[in-house]
């Protein structure tokens, strides 16, 4: 699919970019002292590299930031960032996307740091194929609970993987 | 000689024979499946393999790549859907040829290609390898950091599509990951604000699931719809032979083309498919007849994309620079299973190129026997819809991330970097250089450090050793013509020329 958005995400990612440079520069800054203190030298520092990296970030970022501006018409920055944060706000695929990545956070961070693993996903196995609208939920029920168990067999009982 | 006969009966054993024909057969299905690729397929069998003894491992996630890079073919030929991007040009020719009745010959001819330009490619493997081997000993640590940094720009102007500065941008985003934890000379924490599970730094595999596998994931919320799949009939195979001897010169350009490019840092197996095909139509005496279901346009590119699996493995084995994103997914494999490809890699484990030569070749015999039993079904497997595949996969992607330290901090990196590797699919970021970034961070770093520890902070070494030079000024070259600053000065110089005339 052709996005027609480039202009405008590599507005808004050389921004945050070029704030993640300094940070990570200023953070190097930090870590250089701490070298500094424990007699160092400001070459072996643990510093130097990401200071580098924050620096070529930085102006990386610049240089984006400088490329996505010029492919704007004179004056229409401001009306084509607004129509596109409207759009992105509006679109249903958006939308769709950051549902499918709160079941998933959900699961991956929640569900699956409290519950026994084969629990979790099957619960999850079954509540996602519903929602994809993949199947009715008796046959969504049968498939989880076979790959769900086909997955715990083979890792815990021929890999001997201990499973959470 | 003796490690040869060693790997063969290493792969003989009935476990390892078990997971060599499980692991082609996955691959060829993943491969086959559009929204799978190779490398995702390697992503997550490298996490799921971690439980099996090295050589089984090593056994799985070869055998997985080639079934993966060649299964891509069948979807082509049936669906017009490339199933891998290294598919992609036989598409041009399979699907007419599909059209026309002539599906399982058009398989037939793809994967018979497939498997001989594997097998050249790893030829080419075991003759080039130590030859780049012995050349990297002259190597210090001037060099090895000028290589990582030169890893990176290059793989950034390869796969970055438009703008090769998100292709540097995502690089660098990647060595600064590999910062994260504790650094490899002082034991100084970095980027860890007192989180106990930072401190041993992010692991490969998590972030590798994450930013390959994650993203097809998502992409099930935001489709659906049901495909078109032609129907296979019976084709005589003596046909199909008969077509492959009369371009087996076809298949011998298409394989070193494919080895060439495979070499090539960054530069993936759909270029060396592409490539292969833009050679044969161009060669031709009928060059008006491809894209109608020319045999020879199938053949070429077929042979092209797989011979990129050996050519890319040779910077892999002699550089430990990877020369695709699959080639950097099984650098991490190898990483993981105690191997340290590079210059030193025939000195510590001499036998490892040898075995993964043998290993390559069974697995590309069991790719061709398999897919051409396979295809029988390719209508049916292919016939299974996202909606149904990828919540299975998700649970695999949880799975692959957890067995490799029994943590599950990991299932979260990969959470994260997985959202990171939508976001990057979306806004045209390469995941290549990101990944090649995290893989050779620390590379990247203790070599500076060191270098200037040893110069006494003088930046004099990186310029006057010849191989750092070379790097440095290819680098250099790489960054200012990708700036278009060549561009400007010749633009510039004939302006100036017309000032002065007029």
């Amino acid at each position: 699919m052709k996005n027609n958005h480039v202009r405008e995400q590599d507005l808004v990612t050389s921004v945050v970019l070029f704030f993640a440079g300094l940070f990570i520069f200023k953070e190097s800054v930090a870590l250089s002292q701490i070298s500094l203190s424990r007699d160092i030298s400001f070459w072996e520092s643990a510093g130097l590299t990401p200071g580098l990296l924050g620096i070529l970030l930085v102006f990386c970022s610049i240089l984006l930031f400088v490329q996505s501006v010029k492919k704007f018409e004179k004056g229409t920055l401001r009306s084509s960032m607004k129509e596109w944060a409207v759009g992105l706000y509006q679109s249903k695929a958006v939308r769709a996307v950051v549902i499918g990545a709160l079941i998933i956070g959900a699961y991956t961070m929640i569900l699956f740091r409290f519950l026994p693993f084969w629990l979790c996903s099957f619960a999850t196995l079954v509540y996602l194929f519903i929602h994809l609208k993949a199947t009715t939920w008796k046959k969504a029920a049968i498939i989880s609970g076979i790959a769900v168990g086909a997955v715990v067999i083979l890792f815990e009982y021929i890999f001997h993987v201990p499973l959470p | 000689m003796e490690y040869i006969i060693e790997a063969f009966l290493i792969a003989c054993t009935p476990l390892n024979l078990l997971a060599l024909i499980g692991s082609t057969l996955l691959g060829l299905v993943c491969g086959m499946l559009p929204g799978l690729t190779s490398t995702m397929a390697v992503a997550l069998l490298t996490g799921l393999s971690y439980g099996l003894p090295t050589q089984t491992a090593l056994i799985v996630v070869i055998s997985v790549y080639v079934g993966a890079i060649s299964g891509g073919c069948q979807s082509a030929v049936l669906l017009n859907i490339p199933g891998t991007p290294a598919s992609a040009a036989t598409a041009q020719d399979g699907y007419p040829l599909a059209q026309q009745g002539k599906a399982g010959l058009a398989i037939f001819l793809a994967t018979t290609s497939s498997f001989i330009a594997t097998v050249i490619s790893i030829i080419c493997v075991a003759a080039f390898t130590p030859t780049l081997s012995a050349w990297a000993l002259n190597f210090g640590v001037y060099e090895y950091f000028m290589l990582s940094f030169f890893g990176i720009v290059i793989c950034g102007n390869l796969t970055a599509k438009e703008n090769p500065l998100k292709g540097w941008i995502a690089g660098f985003v990647g060595l600064f990951i590999a910062q994260i934890g504790l650094e490899s000379i002082n034991a100084i924490p970095r980027f860890v604000y007192d989180n106990v599970s930072l401190r041993g730094g992010i692991q490969l595999i998590p972030v590798m699931i994450g930013l390959f596998g994650f993203p097809e994931i998502l992409n099930a919320f935001q489709r659906s719809g049901k495909k078109e799949i032609g129907e296979l009939e019976k084709f005589n195979p003596i046909e199909g032979l008969r077509i492959i001897k009369n371009n087996i010169f076809n298949i011998i350009r298409s394989s070193f083309i494919g080895v060439s490019v495979g070499i090539i840092p960054g530069v993936g197996e759909d270029i060396g498919g592409w490539l292969s095909y833009w050679a044969t139509k161009s060669l031709s005496k009928d060059p008006d007849s491809f894209g109608t279901g020319n045999p020879a346009g199938i053949i070429a590119p077929e042979a092209g994309n797989n011979a990129c699996v050996g050519g890319a493995l040779i910077p892999v084995l002699s550089l430990a620079v990877p020369g695709s994103t699959s080639a950097a997914v099984l650098l991490a494999a190898f990483y993981l299973h105690g191997y340290l490809p590079g210059p030193l890699l025939y000195t510590d484990s001499p036998d490892f190129v040898y075995k993964l030569c043998v290993y390559m070749v069974l697995a590309s015999f069991a790719m061709w026997a398999l897919a051409l039993i396979v295809s029988r079904f390719s209508v049916k497997i292919l016939g299974i819809r996202a909606e149904l595949l990828m919540p299975v996969i998700l649970m695999l992607c949880v799975i692959g991330s957890y067995v490799v330290r029994s943590y599950k901090f990991d299932v979260y990196v990969m959470f994260v970097f997985g959202i990171l590797g939508y976001l990057m699919v979306k806004m045209n970021y390469p995941a290549a250089p990101f990944m090649l970034g995290v893989i050779l961070g620390n590379m990247f770093d203790s070599n500076l450090r060191r270098g200037l520890l040893l110069s006494d902070g003088s930046l004099l070494p990186f310029i006057t050793r010849p191989i750092s030079a070379a790097f440095l000024v290819a680098i250099v070259l790489m960054l200012l013509s990708q700036l278009g600053v060549f561009r400007k000065i010749s633009a510039w110089r004939k302006a100036k020329k017309a000032a002065q005339t007029s």
